[in-house]
């Protein structure tokens, strides 16, 4: 006999509340195994009809009197309600709906997750996420330098770098490759994006130039901002309020779409603005051969970047490893030089740099000057000398010094106008007399570009500029990614359960045994099996926004996406042949171009691209992916080492989740039979627990119990196959 | 003025406009339990307050009789003495008549009766203006039962002892996972099944005289019913159902049988 309670809050006091026996309340424990995050319970509700008693009319203030204006009338109460001496359910809210035939009927709403509700109802592209003021993009070529490789991911997320206008980190400028083409030696005189693009068109073997790395958003703020918007509350592995750098790994997978993921900035606006002022050039390969910096100062305008630019050069980058010093010569292979384009524009010069003079020197002071060289590639011709530093002689440590910071020398070299031979590129390097013995003990120099205070600066927002994707679709997404299904953990987050779990679970040995439960002898079958959930079909295809499940022939201007679909197969012919489980918004990588095939594309985000005979641009595509070094092939006369760059995720079987899903589903035995309450169990139900029976001789998977308050209790559970161990 | 709960009760309205909302309260003379609600007036309508009335009674076992008051638009119209009880014509009628009781002396005898205004508690040597004829009787066999009938009054009575019954049911029948063999063979599964049990007990109230009569077949009715057992009261249920009597015999013998609520056996 099963002893129920129903407690209610009211005004101000707890009732008891007089109900059947049974009372008619049926609670359902449903795991979200083939369920998505649209399709979750955010909340529970039971209607069940209390009988009227002198008590309950009392408790109710005689709501079934019309005449009467009842303070419960249209409100929600507390309840708790007891099952057999154990709370089931603490934290509910009751009402009541009707009443009829002498008896009141009342809806027990529990389980809420009120963020959830709000998510499902009232969803919203994150292009309209909180956008404040932390959320600008300044962009900076330095952070893109890697010099810790073991802590790449971190190392740059520094708190000089926050003012109270911009933040600068990694993620926001790691380096999405984007191809474009600039005809070999050709920059048109007014670098006119759309007249050079219209040669591209025509110039097939083109020199294939990217043109500039993008801002990526890392999915952990946006996880953050979808947080805070619906009201969500989140376990630790979707979302943490560490700084990137401190974020905790709480699952040793790998990857980790919550942790390392990022969604690059599309807007068209942007990258317009963008295009035309910072380049980076690589070559096919994917490595660096040298940097191309664009810089426009433009005027009178507002909602567009603000370039804060800082190069440095380190005596890091010529130390032969086993000395500190180094010796410059005025020899082009061992000149660090770095080129820019430069429009418009000033150049502040900082830095120090230390000579080591051998004993005795009695010779000038020794001296750098700043050269600029327009070169066709590689060969320094036309050398122009801009400055000359003078370095002075420093008692304290007995070297001859040049200090150009800021309460020093400064050099500001005023470009506008200034007209450099063909190409129309810059050099600049640092140049020593070659005096014999002089060495360099130090050299590090800052080169900022320097922007007229009165022009207008431009800043561009985060928020608006990532793809149009909603909040829910993200979350989706980022589940299915992760190759795992969303749950409500005990503590009432948002959380994740993964696929493999069930497996490790069952390997360790740690599962539910409901043998003794079980209301059918060991001769006995199940009550009900059926062969499928119902949603599934022969094929169950995952697919990339670009993808589509069936056969179409392509055209031949088409352009080529990577990441293959996932197909679950379910292994029952009398299913549908095809379904679709769930399509990302998001697009595969990008192989080729259909309209420029031999362009390497760098395997990146299709970028925007512009229409020719209207000039317009197209916004570029969505993709999402991972963080990742960028390596420089090359390791020549600049010494560069990695960028961090990006690499796009794509679907496949490779991840173990769903290889194991697929034998999840292979051939799919759903069971439903009798049990008695598993009652300790259900209070705080793991579904990644497997479930043994012994009288079935298998392990299963659950999918939902059902309990019911005359005491019986249905589960409905998925046969573990046997195939995967090992 | 007397009122009994369980008896429909109508206040007519009167001297108000039509179409005027009048607001009416009921509450115990104290104010401590009030109930408020309005009245839409057409003509002179008939308001129903029996409903308020039962709630008044937040202890009904041990309070039977409650004084309340009507407000109407806050103005006190009426006064009542509820009673918890309903009352057919010859219940009202013994308030001037008094009953005939038979007297257990040696076992714990309840009784109180309604006499006019309150209830009371009624003793041999009492003065109550309800005051029964007595008679005595020393018998203590049987089972003796106290309840109260539907005008409010308190009774006990000694009943026979007739036939005690268990009456069980079935729960559900699960497989214990055990078998059962002999021989070197298995014969069957060992199933278990849960059960709940009653105890049901026929007694009679014997030679019942038609005086005794009237009050002792109150107890068929009564949702208050209980056993004494040495010091302390058991809830029973009497078992629905018909039971008849003749009318005009001098000395009858009334049969009822209740439910005694059981030690159940194990919850399996």
């Amino acid at each position: 006999m099963i002893r129920e309670e129903l407690y209610v809050l009211v005004r101000g006091r707890r009732e008891k509340v007089d109900i059947k026996s049974p009372s008619g309340i049926t609670i359902l424990f449903n795991s979200n195994l083939f369920a998505d995050l649209s399709k979750i319970d955010c909340s529970k509700s039971y209607t069940f009809r209390i009988p009227h008693t002198a008590n309950n009319s009392r408790i109710f203030d005689v709501i079934e009197d019309v005449r009467v204006d009842s303070s419960l009338y249209g409100k929600r109460v507390s309840c708790e309600y007891w099952f057999d001496g154990v709370p089931l359910i603490q934290n509910g809210n009751l009402y009541l709906s009707e009443v009829s035939k002498g008896e009141y009927s009342a809806v027990m709403i529990f389980d809420v997750m009120e963020g959830l509700v709000n998510l499902n109802d009232n969803d919203i592209s994150i292009r309209e996420l909180v956008n404040d003021n932390t959320d600008i993009v300044k962009y900076s070529m330095d952070e893109l330098y890697l010099q810790n490789h073991a802590n790449y991911f971190y190392e740059y997320y520094r708190s000089d770098h926050f003012s109270n206008n911009s933040i600068q980190t990694p993620c926001y400028n790691a380096g999405v490759v984007h191809y474009g083409v600039v005809p070999d030696g050709e920059f048109p005189p007014d670098y006119n994006l759309e007249v050079y693009y219209r040669k591209i068109i025509d110039d097939e073997r083109a020199y294939p130039q990217l043109l500039f790395p993008t801002p990526v958003m890392p999915v952990q703020r946006i996880i953050r901002k979808i947080r805070d918007h619906f009201g969500l509350s989140m376990s630790r592995r979707i979302v943490q309020d560490a700084d990137q750098r401190d974020l905790q790994i709480m699952d040793e997978r790998d990857p980790d779409i919550f942790r390392l993921g990022g969604i690059p900035m599309v807007s068209t606006n942007m990258d317009e603005e963008l295009a035309r002022k910072e380049a980076l050039i690589f070559d096919g390969l994917g490595g660096i051969k040298k940097v191309t910096r664009t810089f426009t100062a433009i005027t009178g305008q507002t909602e567009t970047y603000t370039v804060e630019h800082v190069l440095q050069f380190s005596s890091a980058y010529y130390a032969n490893p086993s000395h500190e010093l180094i010796t410059l010569k005025n020899d082009s292979d061992r000149v660090k030089t770095f080129s820019l384009n430069v429009h418009n524009m000033c150049l502040r010069i900082s830095g120090k740099i230390v000579f080591s003079t051998p004993s005795g020197y009695t010779g000038e002071a020794p001296s750098i000057s700043i050269v600029s060289i327009a070169p066709p590639r590689y060969k320094f011709e036309g050398v122009i000398e801009l400055a000359t530093i003078q370095s002075e002689y420093d008692d304290s440590i007995g070297r001859f010094v040049i200090d150009i910071n800021e309460n020093g020398w400064q050099g500001v070299f005023d470009l506008s106008g200034f007209v450099t031979p063909s190409p129309a590129e810059i050099m600049f390097a640092a140049n020593m007399e070659d005096e014999l013995g002089i060495l360099l003990d130090q050299c590090t120099i800052r080169v900022e570009p320097y922007f007229d205070e009165g022009a207008a600066g431009h800043k561009c927002k985060v928020m608006p500029n990532l793809p149009d994707v909603s909040c829910m679709s993200l979350m989706k997404s980022l589940y299915f990614m992760a190759g795992g299904f969303p749950k409500i953990n005990s503590s009432g987050e948002l959380d994740i359960s993964y696929f493999t779990d069930i497996r490790f679970n069952l390997e360790e040995d740690n599962i539910y045994d409901w043998s003794r439960y079980l209301l059918i002898g060991a001769s006995g079958d199940p009550d009900n099996i059926k062969f499928t959930n119902g949603n599934l079909g022969q094929n169950n295809y995952y697919l990339m926004k670009n993808e589509s499940v069936e056969y179409k022939e392509s055209g031949s201007t088409d352009d080529v996406y990577g990441g293959n679909k996932a197909d679950i197969v379910c292994e029952n012919q009398c299913l549908d042949r095809v379904k679709t489980i769930y399509q990302f918004p998001f697009n595969g990588k990008f192989m080729v171009n259909g309209k420029r095939k031999r362009i390497p594309t760098g395997e990146s985000i299709k970028y925007w691209e512009i229409d020719i005979r209207t000039a317009k641009a197209s916004e570029a595509k969505p993709a999402i992916g991972f963080f990742k070094i960028l390596r420089d092939q090359d390791l020549d006369m600049f010494g560069m080492d990695d960028l961090l760059g990006f690499e796009v995720w794509q679907m496949g079987t490779q991840y173990k989740e769903y290889e194991f899903l697929q034998e999840l589903l292979r051939k799919p035995v759903i069971i439903r039979v009798p049990m008695r309450c598993p009652m300790a169990d259900l209070l705080h139900i793991d579904y990644t627990k497997p479930v043994y029976l012994e009288q079935l001789n298998s392990v299963f998977a659950i999918i939902k119990v059902e309990i019911s308050s005359s005491g019986s209790c249905v589960a409905e559970l998925l046969k573990l196959t046997n195939n995967y161990h090992g | 003025m007397t009122v009994f709960v369980f008896n429909p009760y109508y206040y007519t309205l009167s001297g108000y406009g039509d179409g005027s909302v009048v607001n009416i309260a009921v509450q115990t003379r104290d104010g401590n339990i009030q109930f408020r609600f309005n009245v839409v007036v057409h003509g002179q309508p008939r308001v129903y307050l029996s409903r308020f009335f039962q709630l008044l009674f937040e202890n009904p076992e041990n309070t039977r009789s409650i004084d309340a008051v009507l407000l109407v638009n806050n103005v006190q119209k009426e006064t009542y003495s509820l009673i918890y009880g309903s009352a057919s014509p010859e219940q009202i009628d013994h308030f001037t008549e008094p009953y005939h009781v038979r007297w257990f002396s040696n076992l714990p005898m309840v009784c109180s009766i309604f006499n006019g205004s309150y209830f009371d508690n009624i003793t041999p040597n009492s003065q109550s203006h309800a005051q029964p004829k007595i008679t005595f009787d020393t018998s203590t066999e049987g089972f003796f039962l106290k309840w109260m009938d539907n005008v409010g009054n308190l009774w006990s009575f000694l009943f026979k002892e007739g036939t005690d019954a268990v009456k069980t049911k079935d729960g559900t029948e699960f497989p214990t996972g055990n078998t059962f063999s002999y021989g070197g063979h298995i014969i069957d599964e060992i199933t278990r099944s849960s059960k709940t049990s009653d105890r049901e007990i026929k007694c009679c109230a014997c030679n019942l005289t038609k005086e005794e009569r009237e009050y002792v077949k109150s107890i068929v009715k009564s949702n208050f019913v209980y056993l004494s057992y040495k010091d302390s009261w058991i809830p029973v249920k009497v078992t629905a159902g018909t039971y008849s009597y003749s009318i005009d015999e001098p000395l009858t013998d009334f049969e009822i049988s209740f439910s005694i609520p059981d030690a159940q056996p194990q919850t399996l």
